[in-house]
């Protein structure tokens, strides 16, 4: 019982504080830094942005990764301190999209790190990518992070 | 000190304190119950400005800020304190353990032991060092030690270079912070913070800042050291996000992290207090003289109230500065000091003495130049609010002409 | 030496006068659109007329041309017919969408004639699997559509809020 509701003050505090990773692989970082600009204030939910990975929960992966790109992407999310949260933004990261035949593109970043949400479009609208956020708040408050210490089964 | 451990245990248990066995025992335990006030004050201070300059930021950016967690946001610097505690405290596999270890400790000790000697109002002060505004200088250099240490512990570039910045910076800014404070010490003739307040009075007219036209441009020169000495935009050199990673602190995360930004905005505190003590009156009551002032117990909560008061004006205009100036460059921070700063300071302490001589502080000539000071004081902020007026109503029209809706919202409003 | 006096005149009235610009902002409305829980009108207002938002398909009215199909650009479209030998019908068997991969072109939209094919305003399917973004719109095979003769379909009446997606997205809690 007061395990279950140290659980939820502390899912509370994790999720009210989600630090993105500054970090964009092409147009879709635009699109993020909108999201954080003034008309959707990625801020008003207590997301701001960190621009070094220890300090990160999330990884908003925006936009294309090539292959050249997806070796510091995975070093990026293993330079991120525990418990750490993948968000895949637009169609470029989800599967590749429109570069799918290209010879230099990554058909999706969850072939090198596990990602938690994706968020379609091409780039996601704003609100859309604030939806994104709030779902990975969502599955904060599903964890039991006292009995996992942190430690999430989602290494690669 | 001594004397309010006594009045404490008058106070609590009716009784004076002997030379008696617990006399030891009972000053030991006052100095941690200080020590754990001031902590508690400085470290709720921090947090609670970080989330305020966010909103005030947001405001500032035409956003609206953190508003979510708790009502209007009001619990978002505990979320982020705790949320940073849970993290995983991560140390680099190359760096140098024990120097990166003990890095935040050094940041941490040096900016609260500044505190001590920080008054809060008549008599409420930790310690009144007759040394004060000296050991303040002395013990935030210790900053620059903890800041080098863990830029250089943790085997980064962007660390190194953040130091490195920072050591230059601070240590060349210490020049003119402190000769800007010379002035003032010369007219009080006293090193003691609380002495310095003493010397001055309620009214604008009897602070250090209108005494002459050589004090206000050492309280100018001193409001740009602090603010390069604290590490804030304008100079936020060492941590510079767009050329730096994160400056100094990119390898730490979790609780390692949490004291630097913590120890930043404690010295905001550290900074405006000093500037009011200095030269806006510290807790001096307009038309409350001293002596009436040490009398009852609701004139001296008033005289922490105004100081209060005061060094929040303070803080929320280095908070205004912050969101406004971009980031100076590194040739131009060294040029500023050296070129500018640091000749205006000498010129200054030499005009001060002269203005000294030829106008005492007592005499009805001095005070009708202070009076003329600060009418000037008082002229240049009302140029300041016509001026933001202005910009206020150039925008006004064609914004509601276009949107079809007030545009007058004003920040005491939350939205 | 007077350019030397002129620098320090200049910065310390640019930076009064900054410190006026945004001390004005402080009384100015804010922009934000306050999304998800303080909106002023709902979402699907805001957005303009002719927003491109996730594809959706009437099956209803789809006569079964493929030139969705062959005009996307990303092959995010599969469509399968089949023909009864019988009564010489066609039925509509997979019309499926990959809207992880769609780029939001509108080319499949602006070249169907009876516009079964057509965006949205819905934009935020976001989903913790990336197979739930397959929208599968045909579950058991329909008979295509015969237009009757000389008729103009491109006004018919769309579900603009996305109804259809929202119901054939699995796993997405609403």
């Amino acid at each position: 019982m007061i395990v279950t509701t140290m659980d939820e003050v502390i899912n509370w505090m994790r999720k009210s504080s989600i630090w993105y990773l500054l970090f964009g692989t092409a147009c879709c970082a635009i699109e993020l830094m909108q999201t954080g600009g003034p008309r959707t204030d990625l801020d008003r939910i207590g997301s701001v942005f960190r621009s070094t990975p220890r300090q990160a929960d999330l990884m908003i992966v925006a936009g294309t990764v090539t292959y050249k790109m997806a070796e510091r992407i995975a070093l990026l999310y293993h330079q991120m301190a525990e418990p750490k949260y993948v968000l895949s933004m637009g169609s470029c990261a989800n599967c590749g999209g429109l570069f799918q035949n290209s010879y230099s593109v990554l058909k999706g970043v969850d072939k090198v790190i596990p990602v938690d949400v994706y968020v379609p479009g091409c780039p996601p609208r704003p609100e859309a990518l604030m939806e994104g956020v709030l779902k990975i708040q969502e599955i904060m408050m599903k964890e039991n992070y006292l009995k996992n210490h942190g430690e999430r089964d989602n290494e690669f | 000190m001594k004397e309010n451990a006594n009045l404490l245990f008058l106070f609590l248990f009716k009784t004076p304190i002997k030379e008696s066995e617990f006399s030891l025992a009972w000053y030991v335990l006052f100095v941690f119950l200080v020590a754990g006030v001031l902590l508690f004050f400085a470290a709720n201070f921090a947090g609670i400005t970080s989330f305020i300059e966010r909103r005030i930021a947001a405001r500032i950016q035409s956003r609206v800020g953190p508003n979510v967690v708790g009502p209007q946001g009001i619990l978002q610097w505990v979320a982020d304190g705790i949320k940073l505690l849970l993290k995983e405290d991560l140390v680099p596999d190359r760096a140098d353990k024990f120097l990166f270890r003990a890095a935040p400790y050094f940041v941490f000790s040096g900016l609260f032991a500044a505190f001590v000697a920080l008054p809060f109002g008549y008599g409420i002060v930790a310690a009144d060092l007759n040394i004060g505004v000296y050991y303040i200088f002395a013990i935030t250099s210790l900053v620059v030690v903890g800041i080098i240490m863990g830029g250089w512990s943790s085997n980064s570039k962007w660390a190194l270079f953040g130091a490195l910045r920072s050591a230059a910076q601070i240590i060349s800014y210490e020049i003119p912070t402190a000769l800007s404070l010379i002035p003032v010490i010369m007219l009080t003739g006293s090193l003691s913070t609380q002495d310095i307040i003493k010397a001055q009075g309620g009214m604008p007219w009897d602070w250090y800042l209108f005494h002459s036209p050589f004090t206000f441009v050492c309280f100018v020169i001193f409001f740009i050291s602090a603010l390069a000495e604290g590490n804030r935009i304008p100079f936020d050199l060492p941590e510079a996000e767009s050329e730096l990673v994160s400056g100094y602190n990119t390898e730490y995360s979790g609780f390692r992290f949490l004291i630097f930004p913590m120890a930043e905005w404690a010295n905001l505190w550290v900074i405006s207090a000093m500037v009011t003590l200095a030269y806006l009156g510290g807790w001096q009551v307009p038309f409350v003289a001293i002596e009436t002032l040490s009398q009852s117990f609701l004139l001296i909560f008033l005289s922490a109230g105004v100081f209060v008061i005061k060094t929040s004006i303070v803080v929320f205009i280095i908070i205004q500065l912050r969101w406004t100036l971009p980031r100076v460059r590194v040739d131009q921070m060294t040029l500023v000091c050296w070129t500018y700063l640091v000749p205006f300071c000498l010129a200054a302490i030499i005009g001060t003495m002269i203005w000294m001589l030829i106008f005492p502080w007592e005499t009805l000539a001095a005070l009708l130049l202070r009076l003329i000071m600060s009418g000037i004081g008082l002229g240049f902020c009302f140029l300041y609010v016509q001026r933001v007026r202005f910009n206020y109503f150039n925008d006004k029209m064609a914004f509601e002409n276009l949107k079809g809706k007030s545009l007058w919202y004003p920040f005491w409003r939350l939205p | 030496m007077n350019q030397y006096f002129n620098n320090i005149c200049t910065t310390l009235y640019s930076i009064a006068e900054g410190m006026a610009v945004t001390a004005s902002y402080l009384f100015r409305r804010p922009c934000t659109i306050q999304y998800p829980n303080k909106l002023e009108k709902p979402m699907e207002d805001q957005l303009s007329e002719r927003y491109r938002g996730i594809l959706q398909v009437d099956t209803r009215v789809c006569i079964g041309c493929r030139i969705c199909e062959k005009t996307c650009p990303v092959d995010c479209i599969a469509i399968s017919l089949e023909k009864d030998k019988e009564t010489k019908e066609r039925f509509l068997t997979r019309f499926d969408i990959d809207i992880s991969k769609c780029m939001f072109c509108g080319l499949c939209s602006e070249n169907c004639k009876t516009s079964a094919i057509y965006h949205t305003k819905f934009f935020n399917a976001v989903t913790q699997n990336v197979e739930n973004l397959v929208v599968r719109f045909v579950d058991k095979p329909i008979a295509l559509y015969k237009p009757p003769k000389g008729s103009d379909l491109k006004n018919t009446l769309k579900d603009l809020s996305g109804a259809i997606v929202n119901q054939k997205m699995k796993g997405r809690a609403l």
